[in-house]
């Protein structure tokens, strides 16, 4: 008897070894695999402390002193400070709207079986597909109408547009996620439909309007080619403001790390404080 | 012929119950939250989508004085018959299969390392999400600055390594392949982040079960966890899928559809006839083409991927 | 009775959700019309400030004008012209869309001269002959006023010239050591190019070797695709008596023995350009230039300041700068001509004061003002004797600072424009993958031609 749990300890002994070896390799194999993503993003960081010809240099610079110049060029030249004002007001006021609009649609989605709410819920995605280069012309000239082009707002509308199919389908599945009863208990308790939606169900879901939120501003702060064409005087965000430096007489490499660095951070700081959630967003709900 | 959300368990039911108890009277009030979202969408959706159509049938050239002409299929006409539509038809499924066959690869063998916890886990999972929230547009310069032949630092390691210089982004060999993995670096860490959750999402027991049988891990990789990622895998494919034919920034700030015609994708072309040439409507037929192209795409993949019960 | 309150508060939630949309539709309207305009019903308000808005290029000569120019032109005039600095392309999608939806939110707008028959053609330009005096017309080169016209009216002033000059490094060239050995190389003469097939003689013999502790290639010109290799095959093509289009631009007609020879000439000479040639941009032929590993270069005139910028280059005063190379001696060649010209939209709302404004950036005194100033090479002859130009010396040195311009005079006389048609960008879509098929060797110059061809003419069918 005792031979038989000997040899099962020793089994389990080897294992556990076996496995303590193995978390040592995955460990090791996990961190050359994130250096391996992270490098791109370090050499951008630390080129934007450098100065021209450390940058240039056909043996790369990894010692150095670090400057600030670039940084010092991008805000007080070229008023990237202003691009990226531009950037968090076009960004926060367009995720503020589809949020507001998405739960709008969200919530009786989520609640009610309505007749032909997957159609509804499949058009609205399917927004997404179409190659923004197809409509831009055509929504230009909407905003035109309504006197929308030339100042922020235009962008403000068109994020808005870009990122509530998004904002429906995530803030769908987190409603739906919630127990009805909650809710229900709170109409005993005579509180009405409104009052219910934004004193129970809407903080308990904060969590998953919060990673909504943070992926709607990420895509409109990330955006381009609408901003490219669609930005008038004094409204340029920050991803257009940082083609100034490709110029064609020169491409100042420099700065154009200083202010990439500037316009990554603001979301990587997001994406790490709401990294749970985001797995949650960016998957529209497919995985729990 | 999109994405769907499963039925959640949790809710179904109740649903169902509310619904019985609402009865029709109920029903519109109650939807009345949804209008102005519904009318704003409308409102941007409708007249684009209308209008784009409209002008698919038309000759028409932005700077052409004469204005619009009705051409009928004149536009899809000369496309399905011009080789260079086809050319950027093969080099856009190249680089949406490659980049994305190989972004879920490395996607799922990442989350299987990440699968069980090891010290220092959580910072590294931080961290190599990190490419991911990069603007598109700061990765195409970020690139095209660490590849270059004269001062990037890729072509220095390769140098240390022994090889030869490399002018990645301008030999026509090179340069899809280039396009590919910079996606593939960028993406990754999407399809990572969700395929750890779905495995993080598998119940314990079950694995727990299949190693007291003493299969293999290999074994329990494909026999048991591999089924139970159908549909996440599915729904992250179709989600990258959707985004790589989309592929614009990256295109232009890089190599502008070169060397030669290597790297002209759809959206690349279409932005040419559009905006270069100001052949409207020539470029909204380019679009259409290119929008049945993704919608067919989609729906073939999902409906090869998805169950019946899968769908709400 | 309480489902009649519950209906009332879902009406009123989504009342005020589109009270709100509505203020921050109108917030965004009031913005709109702050920034872009002074006067309520946009016209020019009388005593008020008037704030035009304008879109340059980043070169030298935007900077010049955000930087310098608007500034002063405020201090004299009252009037606030707010300079933005976007990229060619963006400022060509960017004009398609505003003129597609006639808005007013620009008023002046930096062009590529080729875009004029584009714009000036479907009447979005406003014409600026009466900006325009008989004595300018006779100060101006004749070259860039006609660029500057489409259908008789003038649609820009001009406002920078580069013709494409062959640069050459007179360190190399002037070195006794390194003539003897090209003379015993070759059995000729080492100076300046007078010839194609003399400049390819010499590209291969300075290509791959050693010269003052540096490796040194042929030569550099722009190569990449898009803009780069047309411009600099044109040059050759030009040279050679090709012509790309028949009388009335309806007719590609690339493939021609002339066009054959200068399309040959031109990628045989691609084979002595450093490497990743083919991506090169200007930025990267400056900077070959800067770093002193070519002995030679195609390149516009005015990016001649670059090269002798102490800051960022290592061969400050050591580049000559002559024509480039005819087919056969005694002959002229004719390069490529660059030119930016200021024009005012159709649409703008103070049109009046833009015009003034554009032409002021033109008058004599601010043509030499920008050129000194490195924002480009004038475009009123007087300019080129003027002493401030003449005369200046690149600080610490003893070298001429605008050696170039004389040189850039001849250009003047035998330049030759691209092609002036309103399907000019587009042509310039279509032939470059092809010709880039041609320079990487994919192509013999014969295919690359005839498949151009095929292209241009399909696209003239759209």
């Amino acid at each position: 008897m005792s031979a038989v749990t000997h040899e099962a300890a020793v089994r389990r002994g080897r294992r556990r070894q076996r496995q303590r070896r193995l978390t040592v390799v995955r460990g090791v194999v996990a961190g050359v695999m994130t250096l391996l993503f992270m490098g791109p993003i370090l050499w951008m960081i630390s080129t934007a402390f450098k100065v021209g010809n450390q940058a240039f240099s056909a043996t790369p610079t990894i010692f150095f002193a670090p400057t600030f110049d670039n940084f010092r060029s991008v805000f007080v030249k070229s008023q990237f400070g202003s691009a990226l004002a531009t950037s968090i007001f076009t960004a926060t006021s367009s995720t503020i709207l589809a949020l507001l609009l998405g739960a709008g649609i969200a919530y009786p989605l989520a609640r009610r079986r309505v007749r032909g709410q997957q159609h509804l819920a499949f058009w609205i995605l399917s927004l997404r597909i179409v190659p923004p280069i197809v409509v831009i012309i055509p929504l230009f000239l909407m905003l035109r109408n309504v006197g929308l082009t030339g100042s922020v707002w235009s962008l403000v509308v068109i994020y808005t547009y870009m990122n509530l199919p998004l904002t429906v389908w995530l803030l769908r599945g987190f409603f739906a996620d919630l127990p009805v009863e909650i809710e229900e208990a709170s109409f005993v308790d005579g509180a009405s439909r409104l009052r219910s939606f934004f004193g129970i169900t809407l903080p308990l879901a904060l969590p998953g309007v919060v990673a909504t939120a943070l992926l709607a501003f990420i895509f409109a702060w990330n955006e381009f080619l609408f901003a490219n064409i669609l930005t008038g005087a004094n409204t340029r965000t920050a991803p257009v403001g940082l083609t100034e430096y490709v110029t064609p007489v020169s491409v100042e490499w420099t700065n154009i790390m200083a202010a990439g660095t500037l316009v990554v951070l603001p979301v990587w700081i997001g994406a790490l404080a709401a990294q749970r959630y985001l797995v949650r967003g960016l998957t529209l709900g497919a995985v729990k | 012929m999109a994405v769907s959300t499963p039925p959640r368990p949790a809710a179904a039911g109740p649903t169902r119950f509310l619904k019985r108890r609402a009865g029709r009277r109920r029903q519109w009030p109650f939807l009345l939250p949804m209008l102005p979202g519904l009318l704003f969408l409308g409102a941007m959706a409708v007249y684009p989508t209308v209008y784009s159509l409209v002008i698919s049938f038309f000759r028409w050239n932005l700077n052409n004085p004469l204005g619009k002409q009705y051409g009928g299929f004149h536009n899809y006409d000369i496309l399905l018959k011009d080789p260079a539509f086809w050319h950027s038809v093969g080099v856009t499924l190249r680089y949406v299969v490659a980049s994305v066959v190989l972004e879920l690869g490395l996607g799922l063998g990442l989350a299987l390392l990440f699968f069980r916890s090891f010290p220092g886990d959580k910072l590294l999972r931080a961290l190599l999400i990190l490419p991911m929230v990069v603007a598109p547009v700061v990765v195409g310069l970020l690139w095209r600055y660490m590849l270059s032949v004269q001062f990037g630092v890729v072509n220095w390691l390769i140098g240390a390594l022994g090889f030869g210089r490399v002018d990645f982004l301008g030999s026509p060999s090179w340069a899809l392949p280039t396009l590919i993995l910079i996606d593939v670096w960028q993406w990754t860490p999407f399809m990572f982040l969700i395929m750890l959750a779905a495995l993080q999402g598998i119940p314990e027991d079950i694995l727990e079960a299949a190693r007291v049988d003493g299969a293999k891990p290999a074994r329990i990789f494909f026999d048991h966890m591999l089924p139970l990622l159908r549909y996440p895998i599915a729904v992250a494919v179709a989600l990258r899928l959707i985004d790589a034919f989309r592929v614009y920034d990256l295109i232009f700030m890089t190599t502008r559809g070169g060397p030669i015609d290597k790297t002209e994708t759809l959206s690349w072309q279409i932005y040419d006839a559009g905006f270069k040439s100001f052949d409207i409507g020539y470029a909204a037929a380019f679009s259409w083409l290119m929008l049945i192209l993704v919608v067919v795409l989609t729906t073939v993949f999902l409906r090869l991927m998805l169950r019946r019960e899968d769908l709400a | 009775m309480q489902m009649r309150a519950k209906v009332i508060r879902a009406a009123l939630a989504m009342v005020a959700a589109l009270v709100m949309l509505t203020v921050a539709a109108c917030g965004g309207g009031s913005n709109n019309s702050k920034s872009t305009s002074s006067g309520p019903s946009g016209t020019p308000a009388k005593g008020g400030k008037v704030t035009l808005n304008a879109i340059f290029l980043p070169a030298t000569w935007g900077t010049v004008v955000k930087d310098t120019l608007a500034p002063e032109y405020e201090r004299e005039t009252g009037v606030k012209v707010n300079v933005q600095l976007i990229a060619r392309d963006a400022i060509h999608d960017k004009m398609a869309t505003l003129f597609a939806a006639k808005d007013s939110s620009f008023d002046i707008f930096n062009l590529d001269y080729n875009w004029i028959p584009e714009f000036g053609g479907a009447g979005q330009l406003v014409p600026m002959d009466d900006m325009v005096s008989a004595a300018d017309r006779q100060d101006f080169f004749p070259l860039t006023l006609k660029v500057a016209t489409w259908q008789g009216k003038l649609y820009g002033i001009p406002q920078t010239i580069h013709p494409a000059l062959l640069w050459y490094r007179k360190d190399l060239y002037g070195d006794p050591k390194i003539q003897t050995q090209f003379q015993a190389e070759t059995g000729q003469k080492l100076e300046a190019p007078k010839t194609m097939a003399e400049w390819l003689q010499q590209a291969k013999f300075f290509n791959g070797k050693t010269f003052h502790g540096k490796k040194t290639y042929g030569w550099a010109a722009q190569a990449a695709k898009g803009f780069g290799n047309v411009h600099t095959w044109l040059s050759f093509l030009y040279t050679y008596g090709g012509h790309p289009f028949n009388g009335d631009f309806t007719k590609s007609t690339l493939s021609s023995p002339q066009g054959e020879q200068a399309t040959a000439q031109w990628a045989e000479m691609m084979k002595y350009m450093p490497p990743g040639a083919n991506g090169f941009t200007y930025d990267n032929v400056t900077t070959a230039a800067q770093q002193g590993t070519i002995a030679t270069a195609l390149q516009w005139s005015w990016g001649a300041f670059a090269v002798d910028d102490k800051k960022s280059s290592k061969t400050v005063g050591d580049w000559e700068y002559t024509q480039v190379p005819a087919v056969t001696a005694g002959q002229v060649s004719h390069p490529h001509l660059a030119e930016w010209v200021i024009a005012v939209s159709k649409y703008s709302k103070h049109a009046v004061e833009a015009k003034k404004f554009a032409a002021w950036l033109e008058t004599k005194k601010n043509d030499v003002v920008q050129a000194s100033l490195g924002g480009g090479d004038p475009v009123r002859q007087s300019s080129y004797s003027n002493v401030k130009l003449t005369k200046d010396k690149v600080p610490g040195t003893n070298v001429l600072r605008f050696r170039r311009l004389p040189q850039v005079i001849v250009a003047m006389k035998n330049a030759m424009p691209r092609p002036f048609f309103a399907g000019e960008e587009r042509w310039e879509t279509t032939v470059t993958t092809p010709l880039q098929a041609v320079s990487l060797g994919k192509e013999s110059p014969a295919q690359g031609l005839t498949q151009s061809d095929k292209a241009v003419d399909a696209s003239l069918q759209r």
